[in-house]
């Protein structure tokens, strides 16, 4: 029988491992072999991964159910810390305002709305216990929001500045043109009892004015977006955009005389 | 124990509407959840019962509105009563029938209120008839939910 001499066999192994090593490390050996096993290698990983893929389903299945689950969670979790920061942004904006202000300010938070479509009015969280009356008038940073129409021990309700039944002395900040700002129902209030030379012009801000019994004089109530005649022709109205969005307001500050 | 329920129902919807989501408020109007209860309760409760709870969701609306204390108790009473008037003189068992008894005590509702809130102040034609039509389309959408809620809890 055909033996090989273990002297040949050894020297064989070690030429062997020498060639090996040297054309592993030589990148100009290497490439080629590389270049020519990938795509049978990608075949053969491809048909490993399928083939654990089938024989793995179940638990696969599981643990996919389970990560869903997990960044269902994590997504509201998400959801709930952007509140949280928008929340803080907030109210460290009413607080700076707060100390800022001159004028005595209780902060309070909405906590409901007008049950109906013919009314625009608030309820917020704060009542006679914490010194909110009848009357007082509610701010934003933005500007005016309204003013108190009752007020119970621990809540209050507002009149938005857009209801009908509101009306506010508020005159234009550039010429102090004089007028009545009272609300429409929708998005835009009406400046009326302009006269007919009124200097008003668009873009113009309004400011409430000190002949208001409500509120403080300088409160910014909104822009002229559009001038028309009323049908009377006698006077002129202005459409006017609130400062605030009613519609998406928070949170409030109580003015305190 | 019913009753229990009902009156629970009334406080729900209640709460709901007063803090009904800006993003639903289609062109600043909201659903009339508790008149939508109170017609349903007249089709599907004896009269007595169901004008109590009329009255009740009333006094909800009265509590957290700024107009008249009253007139929503009043308003809501005088529709149940027309709605049992009606009820009788029609047959309750078709969805149309059922919308169209919402549809008639919807837009009384809202031409009443519709009434005092220009009256307390002007209000653009337009945004009047915007706000009649579209509070009164946006509740019937959401009347057949109540409908269903309050069955039932008669059943």
């Amino acid at each position: 029988m055909f033996k090989l001499p273990r002297k040949i066999l050894i020297k064989f192994i070690l030429v062997a491992c020498a060639v090996f090593l040297l054309a592993n490390s030589l990148s100009c050996f290497k490439d080629p072999f590389n270049n020519f096993f990938k795509p049978q290698l990608s075949l053969v990983g491809w048909v490993k991964r399928e083939i654990g893929g089938l024989i793995f389903f179940h638990r696969n299945l599981i643990e996919n159910e389970r990560l869903n689950n997990e960044v269902g969670a994590l997504r509201s979790r998400l959801l709930d810390s952007r509140e949280v920061l928008l929340e803080n942004a907030r109210l460290r904006g009413l607080l700076n305002f707060k100390q800022q202000s001159p004028l005595r300010l209780v902060p309070s938070r909405v906590i409901g709305r007008s049950p109906d479509s013919w009314s625009s009015s608030i309820i917020i969280d704060k009542g006679k216990s914490n010194g909110v009356r009848r009357g007082m008038v509610v701010i934003s940073l933005q500007g005016l929001v309204g003013r108190i129409s009752e007020s119970s021990d621990n809540s209050s309700k507002v009149l938005l500045i857009n209801d009908p039944a509101s009306g506010i002395s508020s005159i234009v900040q550039r010429s102090r043109q004089e007028g009545l700002v009272s609300g429409t129902l929708g998005t835009n209030l009406i400046m009326r009892y302009l006269p007919e030379n009124a200097d008003i012009v668009l873009n113009d801000t309004i400011i409430t004015s000190e002949l208001s019994q409500i509120c403080p004089k300088g409160l910014l109530v909104g822009k002229v977006i559009s001038l028309g005649k009323e049908l009377s022709g006698l006077n002129r109205y202005a459409m006017i955009r609130p400062a605030v969005d009613l519609a998406s307001i928070e949170e409030v500050l109580v003015i305190i005389p | 124990m019913k009753k229990l329920f009902y009156l629970l129902t009334v406080i729900l919807l209640g709460l709901l509407q007063l803090n009904w989501p800006g993003f639903l408020s289609f062109f600043n109007s909201r659903p009339d959840l508790l008149l939508i209860f109170a017609v349903s309760a007249v089709i599907y409760l004896d009269f007595k019962s169901a004008f109590v709870l009329g009255a009740f969701c009333g006094l909800i609306k009265d509590v957290f509105l700024t107009g008249v204390f009253g007139t929503n108790i009043l308003l809501f009473c005088a529709l149940c009563y027309l709605v049992f008037r009606l009820s009788r003189q029609l047959s309750t068992e078709t969805d149309l029938i059922r919308l169209g008894l919402v549809c008639v005590a919807v837009l009384l509702s809202n031409v009443v209120n519709g009434i005092q809130s220009a009256y307390s102040g002007g209000i653009p034609a337009g945004i009047f008839l915007g706000n009649l039509f579209f509070s009164t389309g946006y509740t019937l959408v959401l009347s057949p939910l109540v409908f269903k809620l309050t069955r039932k809890i008669a059943e």
